[in-house]
């Protein structure tokens, strides 16, 4: 019991303590909230049908790492990307250049409120366990009990909002990029007859059962 | 006696230049032979299965090159083929002509389906270009340093 008490009385400090790190070059959200600046975090994707998706996929990889930002997924037929906001419409010209581009889109959604409110619910939940804290001192067992419940719920609360605020935070701080590539997937449509009789002669197959 | 003679054999001539159909002329392009099988027809391959083959079809409705070029270009896009590249230019006779290059699925590989059209007055003149991808961008620039001398004939 002693050591759980132990335990509560140190986590919320290290909880409290761990405010993020503004990263360099970033205004951190005391600065943009005073500023009031809108925290916009942006989602695009970019379909590709390319002849060589390898090739392609370190051409972009490449780009990426230039540009200060790194994959998340890469796979054969799937890239996730996250790269700083004011690169990704540069980026997203560069990649459409190396193929067919299917499909395009750019996302912008306002994080502002959703952070704003993550914020402040969690600096309520410190606060409520500051004073929850403070009852250890001099409560009796069946007290220390109740508020070490307590504690626990806070402390869990606590770890999920800090973290729901982390993602939304990085979600600003970096873009994120999908692409998929399509090269084999895609199926010829063979029912297109031209009224130009001579393009319904333009075919691959024909070709080469004719030569 | 002479005349019907000379008038006879003037018309077989006649005959069989029509029969021969369009003579096309062009320089060898580096890595390709004449194919073989059919020496009447303009055909070339390389030594790895690069193709290539002209003929003639009607002007029919008449157009323009620019028409041609966008009307082939809508149909085979519509058909699922993915452009690769568009490229117009003038030969050497001064006869204009445009290289789209396609490429189209076939088997577990990318082929590249390339057609340069040509229009002379009734005709439309189409060299057409066939290889995997790999093989075909390797010649890909020779084959259109050869166009570029590409006579569609009278």
């Amino acid at each position: 019991m002693r050591t759980f008490l132990l335990l509560l009385c140190f986590l919320p400090s290290a909880l409290l303590a761990a405010e993020p790190v503004p990263l360099a070059g970033h205004p951190t959200r005391t600065d943009e909230g005073e500023r009031g600046a809108r925290q916009t975090a942006i989602d695009a994707t970019l379909a590709l049908k390319v002849a060589h998706p390898d090739q392609v996929r370190r051409q972009v990889l490449e780009l990426t790492k230039q540009a200060g930002g790194y994959p998340t997924l890469v796979s054969d037929g799937r890239l996730d990307l996250r790269v700083p906001p004011q690169q990704v419409e540069a980026l997203l010209t560069q990649f459409s250049q190396t193929g067919l581009v299917l499909g395009r889109t750019l996302q912008r959604s306002d994080r502002t409120e959703v952070i704003a409110d993550l914020q402040a619910r969690l600096r309520t939940k410190r606060d409520i366990f500051q004073r929850l804290r403070a009852f250890l001192d001099d409560s009796n067992v069946a007290a220390t009990l109740k508020v070490e419940r307590s504690m626990t719920a806070l402390v869990s609360d606590l770890e999920r909002l800090r973290s729901e605020l982390e993602v939304e935070e990085a979600n600003v701080r970096n873009a994120s990029v999908r692409i998929t590539f399509q090269f084999h997937q895609e199926r010829r449509v063979d029912q297109v007859i031209s009224p130009f009789a001579w393009l319904n002669t333009l075919d691959l197959e024909q070709f080469l059962g004719a030569f | 006696m002479r005349f019907l003679t000379t008038a006879a054999m003037l018309g077989i001539a006649m005959a069989l230049g029509t029969a021969c159909g369009p003579t096309y002329r062009m320089d060898a392009p580096d890595d390709f032979v004449k194919y073989a099988k059919d020496h009447g027809k303009f055909a070339w391959t390389t030594a790895d299965g690069v193709r290539v083959k002209a003929r003639d079809v009607k002007n029919e409705p008449k157009a323009e090159l620019p028409f041609w070029t966008d009307a082939a270009q809508r149909h085979l896009t519509a058909r699922g083929y993915t452009k690769k590249s568009e490229r117009c230019f003038t030969t050497r006779q001064g006869a204009p002509g445009c290289t789209l290059e396609w490429l189209a699925p076939r088997g577990n590989e990318d082929w590249v389906f390339a057609v340069t059209i040509f229009v002379t007055g009734d005709r439309v003149t189409l060299v057409e270009a066939v290889g995997p991808f790999a093989r075909y961008v390797a010649v890909e620039a020779k084959l259109a340093k050869a166009l570029q001398t590409f006579d569609p004939g009278p």
